[in-house]
């Protein structure tokens, strides 16, 4: 039996992947969450021997993409619907994971060269921004019919507006390539929109805290909006773009930590005994 | 669902993921991680099972009844206790013989209209 101190990527690396079990249904976790986690530890430690830290990001998008797939069959095998009364329930995880997309995709930006010959860990990473702001925004829909009670319409349409600049910024950096090149803008607008509305429920939320804990949390977009600009104006030719790495990142770890205490909230809630 | 009760045609045609477990557990009981290292090595590394595929396909066969739970640990010193080791079943391999006769059978026909390589 091994017995060895693990680095603390490995150790984060296998929380992280941990907190993401929560998707599968409850009773498939309660057999398999343990199992699994031993394996993707296994296998993250394997793979480092092999192929060091670019082999473990690879590993990461294989298992996402791997959760993602077994997370659907197993939800389908349980007559899963995604109805009005779940997304409320999903929202603080749905924020959870669309966070840690947002703030990975924030990656993208430190490669420094030309959009138009962007390759390696910005392809990889940018992977997440689309699924990022998908997330993000259902959770945003979740929120104002969750918080009903706590919220006076001012909070609700900011979370509304927070949830449709979500979606067009996912739209707008997943379709250009598709559909037309100036959707990108749109998404950039859309991300404008989302960040704004951001602050404004920050606001909001001072006067009247759905979570008292967090109250200030969402206010610290309205930095958002500075580290881009001072990362467009101060980029060169060559360097990273850090103004939108600040941004992306930013954006990711407010909702990642607004989705654990609204998920934790959720925990903490009785639930209602059985029939 | 009982070795009796079902014949190994009634499963067929398996999904790669269950055919693959299956080969992997042919020579032996096997842990969730060795399963994995199994496929990719029998499979020249273009298949990685993750974690989630596997342990879905797990859960469906051990109710199918395909592969069982084992006790018995290769070297218990040196393994995790923790650790769950699967093995076949008698109904797991007929399955599985049934399904490698399967794809031969359609081997052959691809042989036998030059889509694949090998005379008929």
């Amino acid at each position: 039996m091994e017995n060895r101190i693990q680095p603390l990527w490995a150790i984060l690396s296998e929380r992280i992947y941990r907190a993401l079990l929560i998707f599968y249904p409850a009773d498939f976790r309660r057999e398999y969450a343990c199992l699994m986690a031993q394996a993707f530890r296994d296998v993250s430690r394997d793979t480092y021997r092999r192929e060091g830290p670019a082999g473990i990001a690879l590993w990461w998008g294989s298992a996402l993409f791997d959760l993602a797939i077994s997370v659907i069959e197993q939800r389908r095998k349980e007559s899963f619907v995604m109805s009005k009364s779940l997304l409320p329930a999903w929202a603080g995880k749905l924020l959870i994971v669309g966070g840690i997309c947002a703030a990975l995709s924030a990656v993208s930006q430190l490669q420094p060269g030309s959009p138009e010959f962007y390759t390696g860990v910005f392809q990889i990473s940018f992977l997440f921004v689309g699924p990022a702001y998908l997330l993000i925004a259902l959770g945003c829909f979740g929120l104002p019919t969750r918080y009903h009670a706590q919220t006076e319409p001012l909070t609700r349409i900011t979370l509304y507006l927070a949830a449709v600049g979500a979606l067009v910024t996912a739209l707008g950096v997943s379709l250009p390539k598709l559909v037309a090149e100036w959707l990108w803008s749109v998404g950039m607008l859309g991300l404008i929109l989302h960040v704004i509305a951001m602050v404004v429920f920050g606001l909001a939320n001072i006067t009247r805290p759905i979570l008292p804990m967090v109250r200030w949390l969402p206010l610290l977009a309205g930095l958002i909006p500075f580290a881009l600009l001072l990362g467009v104006m101060g980029r060169g030719p060559g360097s990273p773009n850090w103004g939108a790495f600040a941004t992306l990142l930013g954006i990711g770890i407010i909702w990642l930590i607004m989705g654990f205490f609204i998920n934790r909230e959720r925990q903490a809630e009785p639930q209602p005994a059985a029939a | 669902m009982s070795d009796t009760a079902t014949q190994p045609h009634d499963l067929l045609p398996l999904t790669p993921a269950v055919f693959h477990i299956l080969l992997a557990l042919a020579d032996g009981e096997k842990h969730g991680y060795g399963i994995m290292q199994e496929i990719a090595a029998i499979t020249g590394d273009a298949v990685h099972m993750g974690p989630g595929t596997l342990y879905g396909t797990i859960k469906r066969m051990l109710e199918s009844g395909l592969i069982v739970e084992t006790d018995e640990r290769p070297d218990p010193a040196l393994d995790d206790e923790r650790r769950r080791y699967y093995r076949l079943t008698g109904i797991g391999k007929r399955v599985a013989e049934a399904e490698a006769a399967r794809l031969e059978r359609l081997i052959g026909v691809a042989r036998a209209k030059r889509v694949a390589g090998g005379a008929a």
